[in-house]
């Protein structure tokens, strides 16, 4: 058993707030090194008031058998202080059940230490998702990711670049 | 004298990235959200203090700095300018 990486950042769609908006690298950053840096981003604004962010939906693969996370890979803009706050909600359709269901409840992840953290840094989250049930393979999982604003207190945008579902394989 | 709200601070954010030097400013000084929102709503009562007749207590930058601690003038400057520029509209 192994652990497997699985990106699903091609199908992250952002939410109707328009805070949540595809750019690139060389347009949201001041790059003095990397040339010409147009390399896509989806920028996060910092939360005010509400959850920012977007959904996506993916296939549970067939070598899937558990331990689920979703992998956050991006970029900070600023001066990293604060506390960076994300979230996300989930619900797992298998064939037959309806698409229209309810979300589960929330699993979160947050970071306020930044030691050896400075603008424009890569910065990684992992959010370890718990099922209320175990994920089949062949299932459909819709998945609502966000800056969780209960908690996210900074005044930056984070840039992200990758998301990924990293699971134990069979 | 307004209280500001939560869609008074979206707006303000979005003028804040849409200029160069606002952004610039904003996204290095580090600021909470609280805080940020809480100097927004020092220069806010400000204006509001310098129509009336007597004078305001203190200068917009001494406002600031009750919710940021000591900042810069540059920093001051920034700020009061995302203000301005969500109040009065071109």
């Amino acid at each position: 058993m192994t652990t497997f990486p699985m990106s699903v950042y091609g199908r992250f769609q952002p939410d109707s707030s328009g805070e949540v908006y595809p750019s690139f690298l060389d347009v949201e950053l001041a790059l003095g090194n990397l040339s010409p840096g147009r390399i896509d981003c989806m920028v996060m604004s910092y939360p005010t008031g509400s959850d920012i962010g977007g959904e996506l939906v993916f296939t549970v693969p067939q070598n899937y058998a558990g331990s689920p996370v979703l992998v956050i890979k991006g970029v900070i803009d600023g001066t990293p202080a604060n506390t960076l706050a994300f979230g996300c909600q989930q619900i797992a359709v298998a064939d037959s059940e309806t698409i229209d269901v309810a979300y589960e409840a929330e699993d979160t992840a947050s970071n306020s230490t930044w030691t050896g953290y400075a603008d424009e840094d890569e910065y990684d989250e992992s959010i370890t998702i718990t099922p209320a049930a175990a994920w089949n393979p062949g299932e459909k999982v819709l998945l609502y990711f966000y800056r969780d604003d209960d908690v996210d207190d900074t005044t930056w945008n984070f840039l992200l670049l990758d998301l990924l579902i990293q699971y134990s394989d069979t | 004298m307004a209280t500001l709200d939560n869609t008074d601070f979206r707006e303000i954010k979005t003028i804040s990235r849409s200029d160069e030097q606002m952004w610039s400013v904003l996204r290095a000084w580090g600021l909470s959200k609280a805080v940020w929102q809480a100097a927004l709503q020092a220069i806010e009562d400000w204006f509001v203090d310098a129509f009336n007749v007597s004078a305001p207590s203190a200068t917009i930058k001494a406002a600031i700095e009750v919710e940021t601690g000591a900042c810069t003038n540059a920093q001051a400057n920034q700020l009061t300018r995302s203000w301005i520029r969500w109040r009065a509209p071109q």
